[in-house]
């Protein structure tokens, strides 16, 4: 092999190392949402995060440390866009993108999602799923299935509500396929407060209230 | 300087036998279709890949890929799927070198970015080690590649090593980025190292009712403790790396390093963790595409050394190192 390819080859292997590296220096998601810095669950882990080091902080509240958290996230992300610009381009031609955050912080209050159907709004209502319960288990498989299970876990963080409204409507559709007798179908995130270890009952869910609940009259749109 | 670029060029020009990436390729190849085969037959992409207009729930924009293949409707993202599973299978099969390796590629990155709300950290590191395949010798051995060359399944016919040695450095930064970003209140002393109890109730991700892990909260939180210090201590595969190439130089770490083999005592323990995963949530096919990941954490001639061991008579190739 050629001197010059092989010193081709070894600065590519340094470009791809450099490159994936530098893409997963973290990236705090949501972090330039004004939405993320007034979500509770957000304001509760960056300030339980930093209790150990409020004496640092001077007597700064909860705002001002809230607000200070979210300058440096700020900066920070803005040095990284431009460190990371030049190696984007080949990141995403060959599916090497990184982001790892994953279980980063916990959800206390992560939701369910429930569905029910009427044949007309003031009921009765038929719970036919709830997510993750053996018996109220509507297209299960479907509804297990990794990418949906994704796509719904957004939910239980109250992240982006108008793909939830999309996805109601859509489901709504699915349901009545099943369930010709619904005039109405209703989709609910069911928010419960993880319990503390002896908190918890075998076989009994912890008490949930609804959110997010989203009524569809079916056939809700034009069939296809 | 010098001497660090000499290293790395001559680090970079190593070539050895293709058993390792193989084993890379084959389970690369068996998470595609385990991605492909359950979206397809339970109609997932239907309602989460396909554009409003043909029966999907939102707005799909398709790429050049998808656009050839018939756009974002029903029938472009299946074909879309079916040649992107078609491509997964015979790259396990190992057959078509690096361009099913590629087609493979394309067709997941293509997937995969028509609906990022309805995937996961799983997509990333598979179309990752795709990459990797691509880049190397994936079918030197195990692979139809190899039995319609040689006639044999198995051969000793060198590769280069630098995409395996990739492959762990990729595999030390999915770990450690993931380890240095759990930073909420629940991974740490004064969350009561809580994070492991609260992801097993997780309803998003359990795999079953787990309303009955209450007494067992000191274990939970030993696992926190024991995952931050695994995935944050991965550098210690690139520290092995290291030590065991630079075997003949001095030092006490060197030598515990060397004597007790912590690579393959962190590999047991992501091993175990990724099982226990597996076991009691459901995230996916996260979990196999990692493990795959774990094929290259040994040399060729230990996975040799190994297979001869299981076998029990000579496998017929030597798997050294040139």
């Amino acid at each position: 092999m050629s001197s010059r390819w092989h010193g081709l080859r070894v600065a590519f292997v340094v470009f791809h190392a450099l490159a994936v590296t530098l893409l997963s220096v973290p990236s705090p998601v949501g972090a330039r949402q004004d939405s993320t810095w007034t979500d509770p669950h957000v304001r509760q882990q960056v300030l339980g995060g930093l209790e150990p080091f409020r004496g640092l902080l001077g007597d700064r509240d909860d705002d001002a440390v809230i607000a200070l958290a979210r300058a440096l996230s700020s900066s920070f992300l803005d040095l990284r866009d431009a460190v990371i610009a030049p190696f984007l381009p080949y990141t995403r031609a060959v599916g090497a993108g990184q982001g790892w955050q994953m279980f980063g912080s916990l959800n206390d209050r992560p939701a369910r999602l429930r569905i029910r159907v009427a044949s007309s709004v003031s009921g009765p209502w038929q719970t036919i799923y709830l997510a993750r319960d053996p018996e109220l288990a509507w297209r299960r498989e479907l509804m297990d299935e990794e990418r949906t299970r994704a796509l719904v876990n957004n939910w239980s963080w109250e992240r982006d509500r108008s793909q939830y409204k999309l996805f109601t409507k859509r489901w709504a559709r699915l349901v009545a396929e099943d369930h010709p007798e619904a005039a109405v179908v209703e989709f609910a995130m069911m928010r419960f407060k993880v319990p503390a270890p002896d908190e918890l009952q075998p076989g009994v869910d912890p008490p949930a209230r609804e959110s997010w609940v989203e009524r569809v009259a079916v056939p809700a749109q034009e069939p296809r | 300087m010098r001497r660090a670029l000499a290293r790395l060029s001559e680090w970079v020009g190593r070539e050895e036998t293709g058993t390792a990436l193989a084993l890379f390729r084959i389970g690369l190849g068996l998470c595609v279709l385990n991605v492909i085969v359950p979206m397809l037959s339970l109609g997932v992409h239907r309602l989460l890949l396909v554009d409003v207009s043909d029966g999907g729930y939102r707005t799909i924009r398709a790429d050049w890929l998808l656009e050839l293949l018939g756009g974002p409707s029903v029938a472009g993202v299946e074909r879309l799927s079916v040649m992107t599973g078609l491509a997964g299978l015979l790259l396990a099969l190992g057959l078509g070198g690096r361009v099913t390796a590629a087609l493979t590629l394309v067709g997941c990155i293509s997937l995969f970015k028509l609906n990022t709300e309805a995937g996961g950290g799983h997509d990333r590191l598979l179309t990752n080690g795709l990459w990797l395949v691509v880049l190397s010798n994936s079918t030197a051995t195990l692979s139809l590649d190899c039995l319609l060359r040689t006639r044999r399944l198995l051969s000793d016919r060198a590769v280069s090593a630098w995409p395996r040695f990739l492959a762990v450095y990729q595999l030390v930064i999915v770990y450690t980025a993931t380890g240095s970003q759990k930073m909420g209140v629940d991974w740490m002393p004064w969350g009561g190292f809580s994070a492991v109890y609260k992801a097993l109730l997780m309803p998003s991700w359990r795999r079953f009712d787990m309303s009955w892990i209450g007494p067992l909260y000191p274990l939970t939180q030993l696992f926190t403790v024991l995952t931050l210090i695994f995935e944050c201590g991965a550098v210690v595969w690139l520290l092995s790396a290291w030590f065991r190439d630079t075997r003949d130089r001095p030092g006490r770490v060197r030598a515990t390093f060397n004597r007790l083999d912590l690579r393959r005592v962190w590999a047991v323990m992501g091993i175990g963790m990724h099982l226990g995963i597996q076991l009691f949530m459901n995230v996916g096919p996260f979990s196999w595409v990692t493990l795959s990941f774990y094929a290259c954490l040994w040399h060729p001639d230990e996975w040799a050394r190994l297979g001869r061991r299981i076998v029990g008579r000579r496998l017929g190739i030597s798997g050294r190192s040139r």
